[in-house]
């Protein structure tokens, strides 16, 4: 094997530097779609990588037994054992050292994208690609028939023809034990035609529709030199597309293989997936493939070959509860069995896969606690892998250790750079993987656990919130809503994301709305959404129900998001209207009362004045009359008698006078306010010898009757209070109309006053005067203070 | 020649206790009784008088209202007030309206007598509630001006001059019962009635009342 690859020995110039270049790419080419040319990075790297590790990858299996031999205890190795094992395992470490300053085979790495074509003399530079070649055929005992013809300038990219000229002759020299490798170059119909022919074992009607694919889907059933024929060949294959040609095999087993490649002359743009189809001959194939066949197939082929695996069994808690679930994406059969052997006798679950892409759709199944990667990979390769896992949200916390050949810093760099948690140097002890994975494991489980426990804490928040919450992006549509706004709007979980939030207002609102956000979206800030006016939500079925709503900014899954906060007060504002009507029926049914009472007042006023006052007017002019009568001027004592009678019918007389001007005075709806208050004051002076200053001046008789009552009580009620508690001696009451106020109305006394917030001697009777101005929608003030007086007043 | 006097009441018991106190002067007749204005107004169509004592309530018309036509249609006519009444405001309307007095039921006696005969819109007589109220609102400025200051002891009954003259000797209550051979109430309600008549707001202005008035009294009686 070493002596078959000592010709990329020769090729050391330039070597370092596209190493660096591969290995930056994944960072610097992320926009890249899926398809054949991804598919061909991971070709390309494998055939690049290919010569170094097929030395690494037996020294790393070499090594780790020897290492895990040497690690066991001393009672378990036979004795002088272990001098010769170390003795193995330092020459081992030997190989590896040399093979680390072994320049790869990194000349014909692949992973362009686009190619500049330019004119060249295709003939020439075909003829010195192959003179590279030539020594190692003679050394191998192999006839090397050039035949470049002058031609035609040819547009073509001169790295991808190196590549395509350097794979077909390196994969004949590595099938051909003995004969002949042709290479011919032909101008044909415009087109450049290299056939690249070998005498070698050739390739089995079973394996030919495999040719381009590839190389582990192949079955290994061939007695090459070599298990990795046809390595190159689906990176030609590209390459060849990438040129609009076409590329064809012909084999005959046990006579030989020849390549045919057709490639357009001219200077047409590269398509990268320009259809080329293959012609439907006898013992040809079409090379038309397409990369996730290759992917989807990638499993399947390493399960047959015996690969221990449990990459389709369902990881379950059991499994999680154990030390660990690792994904392994190795291509090589042998490092996988050996990745998976060491880590599952560590105690980890362990999924093996071939190949990046497998790996991606296992770890996206279910995210494994670590991923071990090979960089070099068939399919996604390692850094590919990488860039995947991080887009996506099911995968993107998952740690990653790249496991490469390279042990340079740069590689490290790079790996690290492009996302890797670690960077595992093959060979690697079993010891050092268990420890590294194991470390990766649990620093993941414990951020893992933190970032859940965060995020349940978040979600918990989220999803009991008591109001609705809804996350709106910029462009108007709803990214997330927790239950609660599911509720309000009846839209279920799955619903909600997509939704336009206009939808969830009622059609009126829509397209001003729209201007709204906007409008907010340049200046965000926490605040309430129209508070003035009533905002109405629309349910699925188009009922609408109030809300206030909250708003403010948020950023949410890496984007400038608005915040709703929605609140249904349709209960509230039910409740407030109730309420309010309630009060309403409050008051009327207050004021009904005080009409009420101030009707039967009135009638009961009326019935003293008008019937009783008379008889008792009658009475007493009939005991006058029976008191001047001639007969009783000889009893004396009858004539005393019906003098007493006569007086007490003349104090009974104005009692009921005063009775019914306390009822309600006759006055007060015969003449108005203004001559009740002087009646009334009047009175009160002659009762208790407080005197009233009244001054009316300014006031005009317009008030309504019920306005006009109130006051008066009002009067009333303050004048009784001076004469039951104020023991004052002059009282002043001040009326005005128009101005700011319907109506002013000022009671003011010289008594004792009293402590407004102590004494509650006259509670009932303020309460009752504010009450009596409060039904007329006025306001009532009293100020007083113990020896100073009290001042009431009353605003209408 | 006797006086022709309308009484307009719509109480029937008090206009006939009225009649009969009113034709014991010799020199009123009773040519009109009416319940209301209406009746009144229909009987002055034919109907001549001098004076007519006016209730203030009346179904229908207004005791004012009624004046006020009457007077239309018989100028000459006296009007005077008798209601239950005794607000300013009613005697204020009354007397805007052109009557020439004012009296509340309870008062009807030797006054009212005196103002059917001689009350006219030069000299208006009230009874003592009325006077007195008149006299004491500051805000019935025309009414006071018509109305002479007559808060006197004139209005006084004779158990009230009895009253009123031991208040002066400075007796109290009980005191004055006994004397009088009155119930001790009674004696309460005569000072209130006294009060009233006199404006008197308080028991220490009633006892200076009553200690001036007899010192005028007897000098008075001196005099003549």
């Amino acid at each position: 094997m070493i002596e078959e690859n000592e010709p990329a020995s020769e090729r050391t110039v330039d070597a370092p530097a596209r190493e660096t270049d591969q290995l930056k790419r994944p960072e610097t080419d992320l926009t890249r779609a899926d398809g054949p040319l991804q598919d061909l990075d991971g070709t390309t790297t494998e055939f690049v990588a290919h010569i170094p590790r097929d030395f690494r990858t037996p020294l790393t299996l070499l090594l780790g037994p020897l290492q895990d031999i040497l690690a066991s205890p001393a009672s378990a190795l036979a004795p002088g054992s272990r001098t010769v094992l170390e003795q193995a395992r330092r020459n081992t470490l030997r190989l590896l050292n040399l093979l680390d300053t072994l320049p790869d085979f990194s000349w014909i790495e692949g992973g362009r994208t686009d190619a500049a074509r330019e004119p060249a003399d295709l003939a020439a530079f075909t003829a010195e690609l192959i003179g590279n070649f030539r020594s190692f055929c003679e050394g191998a005992g192999l006839r090397l028939i050039v035949d470049c013809p002058p031609m035609p300038e040819v547009h073509v990219d001169r790295d991808a023809w190196e590549k395509i000229v350097v794979n077909l002759v390196a994969n004949a020299f590595k099938s051909t034990v003995e004969g002949t490798i042709e290479v011919r170059l032909r101008a044909h119909d415009g087109n450049a035609q290299l056939i690249v022919s070998d005498t070698g074992a050739g390739i089995p009607k079973s394996e030919m529709p495999y040719v381009f694919d590839d190389f582990d889907d192949v079955p290994r059933v061939r007695t090459g030199r070599s298990d990795r024929i046809g390595f190159g060949l689906p990176f030609v294959r590209e390459l060849v597309h990438l040129h609009n040609g076409s590329i064809d095999v012909q084999s005959t087993p046990g006579r030989g293989t020849s390549f045919t490649v057709l490639l357009p002359a001219g200077a047409r743009q590269f398509s990268p997936r320009a259809g080329a189809h293959g012609h439907a001959e006898s013992g040809s194939v079409s090379t038309a493939n397409d990369a996730s066949a290759v992917a989807a197939r990638a499993s399947p082929a390493w399960l047959e070959r015996g690969v221990p695996t449990n990459a389709h069994v369902p990881a379950t808690d059991a499994v999680l509860n154990r030390r660990g679930h690792v994904v392994i994406a190795e291509d090589h059969a042998e490092t996988r069995v050996y990745l998976c052997h060491v880590l599952e006798t560590a105690g980890f679950t362990v999924d093996a896969l071939a190949d990046g892409t497998a790996a991606l759709a296992t770890c996206q199944a279910h995210a494994p606690d670590a991923l071990v990667s090979d960089v070099l990979m068939p399919g996604l390769d390692g850094f590919e892998l990488i860039q995947r896992l991080r887009e996506d949200d099911r995968t993107s916390v998952i740690p990653v250790l790249l496991l490469s050949a390279h042990g340079g810093e740069d590689s490290r760099i790079a790996g690290i750079a492009a996302g890797a948690d670690d960077y595992l140097v093959k060979p690697l002890s079993s010891r050092e993987l268990v420890a590294r994975v194991d470390g990766a494991v649990r620093l993941a489980r414990l951020r893992r656990e933190t970032a859940r426990r965060e995020q349940a804490d978040l979600e918990a928040l989220f999803s009991m919130a008591p109001d609705g919450v809804i996350v709106v992006g910029h462009d108007g549509r709803v990214l997330t809503a927790n239950e609660k706004a599911r509720q309000l709007f009846g839209y279920s979980e799955q619903e909600f994301p997509g939704l336009p939030v206009e939808a969830l207002m009622p059609p009126s609102h829509r397209s001003a709305h729209v201007g709204h956000r906007d409008t907010y979206v340049r200046a965000p800030v926490v605040r309430l959404m129209n508070p003035l006016q009533e905002l109405r939500g629309v349910r699925r079925d188009g009922s609408e129900f109030i809300v206030e709503i909250g708003l403010g900014p948020l950023q949410f899954k890496n984007q400038a998001c608005t915040i709703a906060i929605v609140r249904d007060i349709s209960e509230r504002k039910k409740l407030e209207a109730e309420r309010a009507e309630q009060e309403k029926r409050f008051r009327s049914l207050s004021s009904r009362l005080v009409e009420v009472q101030e009707a039967e007042r009135r009638e009961l006023s009326a019935e003293l004045h008008d019937r009783t006052s008379p008889q008792l007017a009658a009475i007493q002019i009939n005991l006058s009359m029976l008191r001047n009568m001639p007969s009783m001027r000889e009893t004396e004592d009858v004539r005393a008698l019906l003098d007493d009678t006569v007086g007490l019918i003349a104090d009974t007389t104005v009692s009921i006078r005063e009775i019914s001007s306390n009822l309600r005075p006759t006055v007060l709806d015969d003449g108005g306010l203004l001559p009740a208050l002087a009646g009334y004051a009047q009175q009160f002076t002659q009762r208790t010898g407080i005197v009233v200053q009244l001054n009316t001046q300014d006031a005009t008789s317009t008030l309504s009757p019920a306005v006009q009552s109130s006051l008066f009580r009002i009067v009333q009620e303050a004048l009784t209070n001076c004469a039951k508690h104020a023991r004052a001696r002059n009282v002043t009451i001040g009326l005005s109309t128009g101005g700011s106020h319907l109506v002013s109305l000022m009671i003011a006394d010289d008594g004792t006053g009293f402590d407004f917030e102590r004494q509650s001697t006259a509670g009932l009777g303020l309460l009752t005067m504010r009450e009596r101005a409060e039904f007329l929608g006025g306001r009532f003030s009293l100020e007083t203070k113990p020896g100073q007086g009290t001042r009431i007043q009353v605003i209408v | 020649m006797s006086l022709r006097v309308a009484l307009v009441d719509d109480h029937r018991p008090f206009r006939e206790r009225l009649r009969a106190l009113l034709q014991r002067d010799r020199d009123i007749e009773i040519v009109a009784e009416a319940s209301s204005g209406h009746e009144l107004l229909e009987i002055a169509r034919t109907t001549e008088m001098d004076v007519a004592c006016m209730d203030i309530r009346l179904p229908g018309m207004s005791g004012i209202e009624a004046t006020r036509r009457l007077l239309a249609i018989r100028p000459g006519v006296r009007v005077i007030g008798l209601s239950a009444y005794a607000e300013a405001h009613y005697v204020e309307l009354m007397l805007d309206a052109g009557a020439v007095g004012h009296f509340t039921k309870g008062d009807v006696g030797e006054a009212l007598l005196h103002a059917i005969h001689t009350a006219s819109p030069e000299r208006p007589c009230f009874g003592a509630d009325i006077s007195l109220l008149v006299a004491a609102n500051g805000t019935a400025a025309t009414v006071a001006g018509k109305v002479p200051a007559n808060a006197e002891a004139t209005s006084l009954g004779g158990r009230e001059l009895e009253v009123l003259m031991l208040i002066a000797k400075g007796l109290a209550s009980p005191q004055i019962a006994r004397s009088l051979s009155m119930d001790p109430t009674m004696v309460d309600v005569y000072r209130r009635n006294i009060m009233r008549k006199l404006n008197l707001s308080s028991d220490a202005a009633l006892g200076e009342y009553a200690r001036s008035w007899s010192l005028r009294r007897e000098s008075g009686e001196k005099a003549t």
